[in-house]
């Protein structure tokens, strides 16, 4: 097994939301995608992926409702709303202006 | 809007929580198996695949217990949850559960109580007076221009003023202050003094003269009828406004007296009003001072400025001025503030200056708040009030900790498991700490009530209200959050720090395996004793103290009566007092029970050690000069007075009705003046004059009888009361004396004939104090003798927590080392041996902690001696009686915890592992 790395303080959210956009997804969906889109670098255990879910659910960033997944298991998938659209924007802006800055700091130094 | 969202999230889960709990362990099972399922389409067995997916899942429970705690409001449950849980394991443990509650409560009530004292002492407004802090009150002084001579006595100089400065507080200081003064609505004046009333009996009151508009500026409205009027100030009526209190007891409470004319001194007035109940004025009521018979009291009868010392004579101090001390009060008119006033007061003081006709160079003017204490003074009070309760309460905070420590120990299977499920460390701790917050909340719920009926005991001596208001109740809540840190925190993260593993394994360490905090523990308990000890010795100390500041002779306090008058404030006609106090002594010599009577002024019969103060003549040898007189204590001694105070006739006689002449020509001296003369004192010669050095009513006259020294408070050891030489009649005017009757029975059945006869013989004279000797001394050391029996119930209270704490602490040492005792009762050793090891080592603390507090105990008595300058030294009987109690109360608290483990079943306790 490769060295995975922890999921950047405060990055979590901003990622869940990003793979929310797509299409709706839950729990081990959410974890796998998140495996696959960083190439195995990122690790988001269950202990922080769950409470994380809970959070959004509760401020209304998504919102979630058992379905069927596509190999017949029951599983809670999660929507994103209109309120987690914003949030997703206004987190992606803050995501971009922290690396424009720090990428500035690296080149410049 | 995503905390209205959030809300509406956590309201759903508190509606169906078990649905909630479905719902995420349905989502981590799901989760689960599809992780599962993965890894076996990767190749892996199912038991593998669910093996490894459980091994990086990290704990199902641990993760739905983030799950949870991450929820909106999560804390809420989880503290209801520790509420819930603490209050069964609360019920569960009864005994421990009472011990604690009760010692906090103790603690907690005698700190509230305290609290309570404090705030009535300091801090309350005065009642009945409007935005008290909107209050000036201003003073004005000027220099007096000669201060190496002739400084004025104490009371006139204004406190720590180097030099000497007089305050302008006449009645024209008045008028020219109450138009000049700027920033002020209004200012009033006004004066305390004793009065006479006749009620029919003439009484003795305390009168306040108050300028017409006092009442309209301390924004005090009347219970009834009405106040001053500017009518009344223009025709100078005559008019009184009486106290609620005075109005009760005098009038029944009934309206009509309103209108009706008493006699104040030599005027009559007309009642119009009467004060609301509480009103006292803005002037702390002093407690009684231990050379002062007198008692301090609230105002009675305010009367308007006009009617001056028609109303009120001048005291003592003020006749020798000529002059009147009044108080100056305004009220701030609105947006200014205090320091503004300054300024105008100053240049006041200056214009009021220029107006007298005596020489100043120089003024000053002092603005000031309304305060009952000023906040300067504070720290004095609480340093004096708050120490002892602090010290209890502490003690009851050890001894709960103590107990919780034990208990924690005994709980510590429990956490061990607790811990080891998965519950964090801060999560634990949390959980005691609830557990410490309802014991101190139970505790207050205990110590409010017991409190107040504290307070209710003691706002009868103390004649001030006690209310446990707002700001007390404050402190009180501050108290209890302060006590459950102190006695809760400590154990919750001790008992915590502590390893699942050696807890739960095969040989649990069930000892005290931390041997420096068991050290502390033995080291709070000595604390505990000592300052217990400490308390309780003090307090019987004080006690037998303040007794001995009792005055007494030879007859027994409960029979002599004593009455006192002043006929000076009537300015009776020539010969009328005379005629008066001939008839006050006839007549009590007939009263059927009184076997003695007879009159004295009461400074001449007991004196409080050596002061010379109260000396009134001066006294010399014939062959001396004059000018060598001694000052001396001493007076008209008339009727049977020795006899009805007691005092025995050591040589010769005492007076006859043949010695009573217009000059006295005999003398009764009393042992120490005896001693004085150095030769046989019967039939010397002495020449007496009055202390004024008025020589020409010089006289001489003869011993003829010595008589035994009364007992007097406050000498130093071994030393002889102040010499005494007593006259059959006056040299000078005595306007002032008292009556002594010695009694068969009790002399209470006395009180009122001798009322009866006072109003029948002299219908204006008031009686100032009527009352056994032995009431007399309780009043005037009321408050002493409370304050000292509030230090000896303190004490037992410390006794009684010190005594649980070690009772505690001894279960607890038997508890961890039952499995010591077990195996060595296993080998061969007896009961009995148990019994005495347990109770040596036990023992042993008490002892340290009774050798410590004793030694605080002496120190503290040593220093109160030197202080009060009390006959007595160490009470030995309160001392001994105080240690003996404590040694049987730490005996029992030792020895039902060392019987304990003398019986241990040594099969049953190995086996339990």
């Amino acid at each position: 097994m490769r060295d995975r790395k922890d999921i950047p303080q405060g990055t979590l959210d901003l990622l869940i939301l990003r793979i929310l956009m797509r299409e709706p997804m839950h729990g081990w969906g959410i974890m796998q995608r998140l495996r696959d889109l960083t190439g195995d670098v990122f690790q988001v255990a269950p202990g922080s992926l769950f409470p994380a879910l809970q959070r959004m659910e509760e401020r209304g960033w998504a919102s979630g409702d058992w379905g069927t997944s596509e190999n017949n298991r029951r599983a809670k998938y999660y929507v994103i709303t209109a309120a987690g659209r914003r949030q997703l924007t206004a987190e992606q802006t803050r995501w971009n202006t922290i690396t424009l800055a720090v990428a500035r700091v690296i080149e410049g130094a | 809007m995503t905390v209205w969202s959030r809300i509406c999230a956590a309201f759903r889960r508190w509606r169906h929580p078990s649905s909630w709990e479905r719902a995420v362990h349905d989502e981590l099972q799901s989760y689960l198996d599809h992780e599962i399922e993965a890894r076996v389409g990767a190749g892996m067995s199912p038991a593998e695949a669910r093996r490894t997916a459980l091994a990086e899942f990290g704990g199902v429970e641990q993760v739905k217990e983030h799950v949870r705690s991450s929820a909106t409001g999560a804390w809420v449950d989880a503290v209801a949850q520790d509420i819930r849980y603490a209050s069964r394991s609360l019920r569960s443990s009864r005994s421990y559960s009472i011990w604690v509650v009760g010692s906090l409560a103790i603690g907690m009530a005698v700190t509230i109580a305290a609290l309570a004292v404090l705030n009535a002492l300091l801090v309350l407004p005065f009642p009945e007076v409007t935005a008290q802090h909107r209050l000036a009150r201003v003073t004005m002084l000027r220099n007096c221009g000669r201060p190496d001579n002739s400084t004025p006595p104490r009371s006139q100089r204004a406190a720590g003023a180097p030099d000497c400065w007089i305050r302008m507080s006449a009645p024209a200081d008045y008028e020219i202050a109450r138009q000049g003064l700027a920033g002020v609505e209004s200012l009033a004046a006004y004066a305390i003094g004793d009065t006479t009333v006749a009620l029919p009996d003439a009484r003795s009151v305390r009168g306040v003269l108050a300028s017409v508009n006092y009442f309209d500026v301390l924004g005090v409205r009347p219970a009834l009828g009405r106040m001053f009027t500017s009518i009344d100030a223009d025709t100078h009526a005559e008019v009184a406004v009486i106290a609620h209190s005075l109005w009760l007891r005098e009038f029944d409470g009934d309206p009509s007296a309103i209108g009706r004319t008493i006699r104040v001194a030599d005027r009559f007035v007309q009642i119009v009003g009467v004060a609301p109940p509480l009103f006292e004025g803005i002037d702390r009521p002093r407690p009684p001072g231990p050379r002062r018979m007198a008692v301090g009291r609230p105002p009675d009868v305010w009367l308007p400025m006009w009617l001056a010392d028609g109303v009120l004579p001048l005291s003592a101090a003020a006749r020798g001025r000529q002059e009147r001390d009044f108080q100056f009060v305004g009220r701030l008119m609105d947006r200014v503030e205090l320091p503004q006033l300054q300024a105008g007061a100053a240049a006041l003081a200056r214009g009021i200056a220029a107006s007298r006709s005596e020489p100043s160079q120089e003024t000053r003017a002092e603005v000031l708040r309304v305060w009952r204490v000023n906040p300067r003074n504070w720290p004095i009070g609480i340093a004096v009030v708050m120490p002892i309760p602090i010290l209890v309460l502490a003690i009851a905070c050890v001894n709960a900790a103590n107990l919780m420590l034990a208990r924690g120990s005994q709980r510590q299977r429990e956490l061990a498991i607790r811990l080891a499920i998965g519950a964090g460390r801060g999560r634990i701790v949390r959980q005691l700490l609830i557990e410490s917050a309802l014991l101190a909340v139970l505790a207050t719920a205990v110590a409010v009530p017991v409190a107040w009926w504290g307070l209710q005991q003691a706002a009868t001596p103390w004649d001030i209200p006690l209310p446990l208001d707002t700001t007390v109740l404050m402190f009180t809540v501050v108290t209890a959050v302060v006590t459950t840190l102190a006695f809760g925190l400590a154990p919750a993260v001790r008992v915590t720090a502590q390893q699942p593993a050696s807890t739960l394994g095969p040989v649990a360490a069930r000892s005290d395996t931390v041997p420096g905090q068991s050290r502390m523990r033995r080291a709070l308990v000595i604390a505990q004793v000592a300052l217990s000890l400490a308390l309780l010795a003090t307090g019987s100390q004080l006690v037998s103290t303040v007794r001995s500041e009792a005055v007494s002779a030879g007859t027994s306090a409960d029979r002599l009566l004593i009455a006192r008058f002043d006929l000076e404030p009537l300015k009776l006609p020539p010969g009328e007092r005379e005629v008066f106090y001939r008839e006050l002594l006839a007549g009590a010599s007939r009263m059927p029970g009184v076997e003695a009577a007879g009159l004295a002024r009461h400074s001449s019969v007991w004196t409080f050690g050596h002061d010379t103060a109260s000396a009134s003549l001066l006294v010399w040898r014939p062959t001396d000069k004059a000018e060598d007189g001694q000052l001396t204590i001493g007076g008209v001694a008339e009727g049977e007075l020795f006899d009805a105070v007691g005092l025995r006739i050591l040589e010769g006689r005492g007076f006859t009705e043949a010695d009573r002449h217009v000059r006295p020509q005999v003398a009764v001296v009393n042992e120490t003046a005896a001693k004085a003369l150095n030769g046989p004192p019967l039939g010397s010669i002495l020449r007496v004059a009055p202390r004024t050095g008025d020589f020409q009513s010089s006289t001489e006259v003869r011993i003829v009888g010595v008589i035994e020294a009364a007992i007097e408070p406050r000498l130093e050891r071994g030393e002889l009361p102040a010499a005494k030489i007593y006259l059959p009649s006056p040299i000078q005017p005595e306007p002032a004396l008292s009556l002594y009757v010695r009694t068969s029975g009790t002399s209470s059945a006395l009180v009122r004939p001798i009322r009866e006869l006072v109003s029948q013989i002299g219908p204006r004279v008031p009686v100032l104090e009527l009352g056994s000797l032995a009431e007399f001394n309780e009043r005037s050391y009321a408050t002493q003798l409370w304050l000292a029996r509030a230090a000896v119930l303190l004490g037992g209270i410390g006794l009684l927590l010190a005594t649980a704490g070690l009772y505690g602490v001894s279960s607890y040492l038997v508890a961890m080392r039952s499995r010591e005792f077990a195996i060595r009762m296993a080998v061969g050793a007896a009961p009995g041996t148990i019994l005495t090891m347990v109770l040596r080592q036990s023992m042993r603390l008490a002892f340290i902690g009774l050798l410590v507090g004793g030694s605080a105990a002496v120190a503290v008595s040593r220093w109160i001696q030197s202080e009060y300058h009390g006959i007595l030294g160490i009470d030995g009987e309160a001392f001994g009686s105080a240690v003996a109690l404590f040694i049987l109360a730490m005996f029992l608290a030792t020895a039902i915890p060392a019987a304990r483990a003398s019986r241990l079943d040594p099969v049953e306790n190995l086996r339990d592992a």
